[in-house]
């Protein structure tokens, strides 16, 4: 897919990004200071909850907004003073089913836009078509886009995202609103366009996209960049290698298990109508775990066990409760 | 290597032609550019049946409206189009960029409309008995295009201040009636106030109207429509320049433009 970038100029350089944006209610700033460097090749996923200014960042490297201080190069090239520039090495592919003509076909969609990036001739052709068959739209790709499911929409903005073959490829929520099928079809296509050397900056409210393809995570908070790690760095901040959820009967305990060997610590207890359900993180969940728990709660007490790994999406919850205590 | 260069202007502007055609409403070109002018000739004819307007200046004029009324609605919602689709971000973050998308769409809407109203008009003139004669029809074609090129500005104009607000369909229908009146189209500027009349000479399509109904009876159009046209043109050209750099710069720099 993409080369030709000197292995040692990064493809993405943000430094010291700062946005406000003036509403009636007063001047509201969204990025506070980002730093990020994204190398040629990574796939970096981008995490934040609501209004962490993941997307103002986003539309700040594709050149639609201007830093209010800062600097943002693409391939050296600085997005305030050469948009063009930058703008020929990059595409944004934007989630939802918005941003296609729905009326015309995804061949008609895709030739307009690699059009409006400098495609031409023989090569236009030649390149719709590689696309159209990189995400599987082959068959379809004739037929109105009105008539596309959900899946086959995202697929056609991915394939208009990488008609191009970009240095770097923006991609902001690609999988929102998907079946898991028509998902793990997004997360395949973009895991090949990482595995052809394509540098991709990845935002998702889906953990699951972010754990099976960044190999580094970014998470804003608060328009600052909380932590910039590896992902198998990040997972090892879980305070719990796993969640074990406990079901009995009857009455919850009245003092839950805080001397259980590896807990990390005790979470939520629920009493429903006839039973009552515990969260327990643990450091390690060990064979002895278990006997140290039905030592503690008779058999006839506990109806179930669950244990379940812990992941990014329990890593970002802890982060995001850290952030809302330590304010 | 990626080797893409900037399309050029005319490239994009060609592309965006093309597909502004293959992803025309046929339902609203039948309305706003078959239906409505049919009606006006229709209407003004009837009320003129004791003959004290020229029926053909009647008719033009009716034309004339006609493609006031699709500059507003065609060409003038082109980027708000794109705004409810949701393109403007895609097409405003690649090299090819907004102003030939915006030009080569605008063209094609306007390219359709006038051949769709001169048909409909020339047969609803026929149907009501006026047909439409042209005595002198190089200088009404001439006519023709140079008011197409004054015009097309004007819908490029009313394009970028139609982004700038929420409320450009209400906009659209406040724009038209003035023009009804003021433009001196079918109602004779001699039928208006003193102090309306001199608004007309700021309307392009006032000057077509008189060039076209010079043609087709025969006379000879003095040199003040033939400047008039396109030097009003030039204004709505220069002025649609100033609406689009200040619609980027509200959308890129103070980002009050929720367009993207």
């Amino acid at each position: 897919m993409a080369s030709g970038t000197d292995q040692a100029t990064p493809v993405l350089e943000v430094a010291g990004v700062m946005r406000s944006f003036r509403t009636r209610h007063g001047t509201v700033q969204a990025l506070k200071g980002v730093d990020l460097t994204v190398g040629p090749g990574e796939l970096v996923g981008l995490l934040g909850l609501n209004g962490a200014g993941k997307s103002t960042l986003l539309k700040i490297i594709s050149t639609l907004l201007l830093p209010t201080a800062g600097t943002v190069r693409v391939c050296g090239h600085d997005v305030a003073r050469r948009p063009r520039e930058v703008q020929r090495k990059l595409s944004l592919v934007l989630g939802g089913e918005r941003g296609l003509y729905l009326r015309l076909s995804a061949r008609d969609n895709l030739r307009f836009f690699a059009t409006l990036t400098g495609l031409k001739g023989p090569d236009l052709g030649r390149r719709c078509e590689q696309a159209v068959e990189f995400v599987g739209l082959g068959p379809a790709a004739d037929r109105p886009v009105e008539t596309y499911s959900k899946g086959m929409r995202q697929r056609l903005h991915l394939a208009i995202g990488m008609v191009t073959r970009p240095e770097l490829l923006l991609l902001d929520e690609p999988t929102v609103g998907l079946d898991p099928a028509e998902a793990e079809n997004i997360r395949t296509a973009v895991s090949r366009m990482r595995d052809q050397g394509t540098t991709i900056l990845l935002t998702s409210h889906y953990l699951n996209d972010i754990e099976q393809l960044a190999e580094r995570v970014v998470v804003l908070h608060d328009g600052r960049v909380l932590h910039d790690l590896p992902l198998p760095r990040l997972l090892e901040r879980a305070k719990a290698a796993a969640v074990v959820t406990l079901t009995g009967r009857g009455t919850a305990p009245p003092h839950p298990p805080t001397a259980l060997d590896g807990l990390a610590s005790v979470g939520a207890l629920q009493q429903h109508a006839t039973s009552w359900s515990l969260e327990l993180h643990v450091r390690a969940w060990t064979p002895e775990s278990l006997r140290h728990l039905a030592d503690l709660w008779p058999d006839e007490q506990l109806t179930d066990v669950r244990v379940a790994p812990s992941g990014l999406q329990q890593v970002f919850k802890e982060l995001a409760d850290d952030v809302k205590s330590a304010a | 290597m990626n080797h893409l260069v900037t399309a050029p202007w005319w490239r994009v502007a060609a592309a965006a032609f093309r597909l502004q055609f293959r992803g025309i409403s046929w339902l609203n070109v039948l309305v706003g550019a078959a239906i409505q002018p049919a009606t006006y000739v229709t209407i003004t004819l009837a009320a003129n049946d004791r003959g004290g307007l020229d029926p053909d200046a009647v008719v033009l004029g009716s034309a004339v409206l006609s493609a006031w009324t699709a500059t507003l609605w065609h060409a003038g919602m082109v980027l708000r189009r794109e705004l409810w689709a949701g393109t403007l971000p895609a097409i405003c973050s690649r090299p090819g960029g907004l102003g030939p998308t915006l030009t080569g769409k605008a063209v094609a809407s306007a390219t359709l409309s006038v051949a769709v109203i001169m048909l409909s008009v020339s047969l609803s003139a026929a149907l009501s008995g006026h047909p439409l004669t042209v005595a002198r029809p190089v200088q009404f074609a001439a006519a023709l295009v140079l008011g197409f090129a004054a015009t097309l500005p004007l819908g490029l104009l009313v394009a970028c201040l139609f982004l700038l607000t929420r409320a450009a369909l209400r906009v659209a229908e406040a724009l038209i009636y003035p023009v009804f009146i003021v433009g001196g189209l079918i109602i004779p500027l001699a039928a208006l106030p003193g102090w309306a009349r001199p608004v007309s000479s700021g309307l392009s399509l006032h000057w077509l109207s008189v060039l076209l109904t010079d043609a087709a009876a025969g006379r000879p159009a003095g040199l003040l429509p033939w400047c008039a046209l396109p030097v009003t043109g030039l204004l709505y050209a220069l002025a649609a320049r100033v609406a689009f750099g200040r619609v980027l710069h509200r959308a890129r720099k103070e980002g009050s433009l929720e367009i993207f």
